[in-house]
């Protein structure tokens, strides 16, 4: 139970208790006090009405009327409609002119009355009267009232308090969902809580087997103590999410752990947090691989035709940027099927690869190459100053790609016929610029290979345009 | 001072002592108590200050025989005229019983009727009948419990007893606390019926029709051959310490001009 449960039930119970208290306090008292007052007005105006009647007779015979007993007593009893009482006549000294009948029991309540003769103050009515049935009455009804009061606090302790209950049992049971939940996540979960310092104050299995430790040993321990030099960063998101009042994610490579972990970080309360930890390094990993194989070739590793468009398009407004040229080198191996058919599509892999890496060696970071299909190569050169510039290039990639290639034991060698397109000159896409250099390429073929051919050159001479270009 | 002016003042101071005492000066024999009997003291008074000009009878009414006793205790009075001894925490004082009267039935002067009887008594007292037999109202009047006339009308018969209570317990009932209120509220009641002495109504020459009981007539020869059943005493009650001029009152009442004068009023003296 919490102390804000407790602090429930225990207002709970006092409320019911001071509304039982006054349920029974009140029926009693409220009889008791209009009781007595009605008792009190009654004699009062009795003994006022037996007073000024005694008057008359004073007046009428001033010096005998305290002898009348028999007068002075029916006068008295006239008025007996609150029996039992006790009544009397004194005069000033106290002597008794007219003795009362009974006297009332104790406790009781008492009116008095002046006699006057003439304005003068000669003697005193008195009367009296038992409050003892008054008393028994009240008792029976406070008798009444412990019962309502008792009823009263029944019901208003009970209804609340099997509410409580019933909500208590459901957050018992929904704490026990949740946390077997909490514990049995795959996920680690850590709570840290920012109300002294950053310091993990929960924390389930699953945070102990990510982070090398028993998961109660990570209770208790700081920020600092947990994440080491990250965490600052760290510390930093979780105030982002207490700042936002919601959710807050974070990757950090944990050095620690040597893992990449994706924090989500998630106020729960005031100053503390919850903290989804999730080890991402096979997932990053994955992830990787996954762009690999759909961005690159899975033989030679190079971009393949999808990254090269999305460089070809960076460079492009590269380009535009600083009024650059690209040349688009359309690179394919001569002879390359005879090797194929005649050593083995595996030594034509190997042959593949080590173009590859050749292509690649003598290339610039801001270039691309890419492998566009089988045997064919797509190069983009940046920053080019002057059109011809690619034709360098181009004379680097056939020197390169002439030497001797070594393929299971065996000397092989490979040329290339390049066609060039230069962006923006002779085209203003990918497509056109690439069928372009594919032009020129063909018209290298034709030309005998192992030579490179600009499209401008075709431009300028169209009868060496190939003849067998097929597309 | 000159001598003329003493001469003067010494005439005038003889001639206040010349100049008989006024009447509060003479020695006042003041009677209270019963109202039957203070008819009879009045009268008896008036005769007494005939023969004796320098003595005063006063009467002082509406006091009842307890509250006759209870003034003459408290030296209120020189004599208490009572329809009972004194009794209880009354001793002390010299008691004389001077006569007794019948105790009749009046009714006021226009009903119809000559004679009660116990049953009739016994019905009245009930409630139980509660008309005259023209169909006019009867009006009961009631002494209080306390009063002689009370007391004797219980002994007349137990159920008699029973209605008296009854009535006395009834709301609304007409209640006479002393003799001189009973004869006025039968007086100036139409249709009344309650008990008096014989003696009051002859001395207060009262108009009250007087009833025969169970067929007796009420005078001082039934009473005293016993034929008249109801029968009220009256006493004198002095201090044992009484000055000379209520001797000399008690014995005027006992002598046989006041003996007389008490038969005359209806009273029957005593031996």
């Amino acid at each position: 139970m919490t102390l804000k449960e407790k602090r429930l039930r225990t207002t709970i119970n006092r409320l019911s208790l001071l509304a039982a208290l006054i349920t029974t306090v009140s029926l009693p008292s409220v009889y008791l006090f209009t009781g007595y007052r009605y008792l009190q007005g009654s004699l009062e105006t009795e003994a006022e009405i037996t007073a000024d009647t005694i008057d008359i007779l004073v007046t009428e015979n001033p010096d005998y009327w305290r002898y009348q007993s028999v007068r002075l007593e029916e006068m008295l009893r006239r008025r007996d409609n609150l029996k039992p009482a006790g009544r009397k006549i004194a005069d000033l000294a106290g002597n008794e002119i007219v003795k009362g009948m009974l006297l009332p029991a104790w406790p009781t309540v008492t009116a008095r009355a002046d006699i006057k003769d003439a304005g003068n103050t000669v003697a005193q009515v008195e009367l009296a009267q038992s409050l003892q049935p008054l008393l028994w009455r009240t008792l029976v009804l406070t008798g009444v009232g412990l019962a309502l009061g008792g009823m009263v606090f029944a019901i208003l302790k009970l209804i609340p308090m099997r509410a409580l209950n019933e909500a208590h049992r459901e957050l018992q049971e929904n704490e026990r969902k949740y946390h077997a939940l909490f514990s049995n996540l795959a996920q680690a979960v850590l709570i840290i809580d920012f109300a002294v310092q950053p310091t993990v104050v929960d924390a389930n299995e699953a945070s102990g087997r990510l982070i090398g430790l028993p998961w109660r040993q990570v209770i208790g321990m700081s920020i600092a103590e947990l994440f080491d030099e990250a965490a600052d960063g760290v510390v930093q998101t979780l105030k982002q999410a207490l700042a936002a009042k919601g959710s807050v994610t974070h990757e950090l490579h944990w050095q620690r752990l040597n893992k990449l972990v994706h924090l989500s970080v998630i106020a729960t309360a005031e100053q503390q947090v919850a903290v989804l930890c999730e080890d991402v390094t096979d997932r990053r990993k994955d992830e990787q691989r996954v762009q690999q194989m759909a961005y690159y070739d899975p033989l030679t590793g190079l971009p393949n035709r999808s990254l090269l468009y999305d460089r070809v398009q960076q460079a492009m407004a590269r380009a535009n940027r600083t009024t650059t040229k690209l040349g688009f080198l359309f690179i394919d191996l001569d002879r390359f099927k005879p090797i194929n058919d005649t050593l083995g599509h595996e030594a034509g892999d190997r042959l593949l690869e080590q173009i590859a890496t050749r292509l690649k060696s003598g290339t610039r970071a801001a270039d691309t190459v890419a492998r566009f299909s089988g045997d064919e190569f797509v190069m983009v050169v940046g920053d080019l100053q002057e059109a011809h510039h690619a034709d360098l290039v181009a004379d680097g990639i056939l020197e390169r790609l002439a030497q001797p290639y070594q393929i299971g034991g065996q000397q092989l060698n490979c040329a290339c016929s390049i066609g060039i397109a230069i962006y923006p000159d002779e085209g203003v896409d990918a497509d056109t610029l690439i069928n372009h250099a594919d032009l020129a390429m063909y018209a290298a073929k034709e030309q005998g290979g192992n030579r490179q051919v600009s499209y401008s050159y075709l431009l300028n001479n169209p009868s060496a345009s190939p003849r067998n270009y097929p597309r | 001072m000159s001598m003329p002016l003493m001469l003067i003042a010494s005439l005038l101071l003889l001639l206040t002592a010349l100049v008989p005492a006024p009447a509060e000066c003479a020695e006042t024999i003041r009677i209270g108590g019963s109202g039957s009997g203070l008819a009879l003291m009045r009268q008896l008074g008036s005769s007494f200050m005939k023969q004796h000009p320098d003595l005063q009878v006063k009467i002082v009414s509406s006091l009842g025989s307890t509250g006759g006793i209870k003034a003459l205790s408290a030296g209120a009075l020189e004599i208490a005229v009572s329809s009972r001894p004194p009794k209880g925490d009354e001793r002390g004082f010299e008691t004389l019983r001077i006569g007794s009267t019948p105790l009749v039935f009046a009714v006021h002067p226009k009903v119809n009727r000559k004679n009660i009887t116990i049953d009739e008594l016994e019905q009245i007292y009930a409630g139980l009948t509660s008309s005259w037999p023209d169909g006019s109202r009867l009006r009961l009047v009631l002494r209080p419990e306390q009063e002689t006339d009370t007391q004797l009308l219980r002994k007349l018969s137990p159920t008699l007893d029973r209605a008296i209570t009854a009535a006395l317990g009834r709301h609304g009932m007409l209640l006479a606390v002393n003799d001189q209120d009973n004869l006025r509220l039968l007086e100036r009641t139409p249709g009344s019926i309650g008990p008096i002495t014989l003696a009051m109504l002859t001395a207060e020459h009262s108009t009250l029709q007087v009833l025969s009981y169970n067929g007796s007539k009420a005078s001082l020869k039934t009473l005293a051959n016993g034929q008249y059943p109801l029968r009220r005493e009256l006493y004198l009650v002095i201090r044992p310490a009484v000055g000379p001029a209520t001797r000399q009152f008690i014995a005027f009442v006992r002598s046989p001009a006041g003996r007389q004068m008490l038969e005359k009023l209806n009273c029957l003296p005593s031996e």
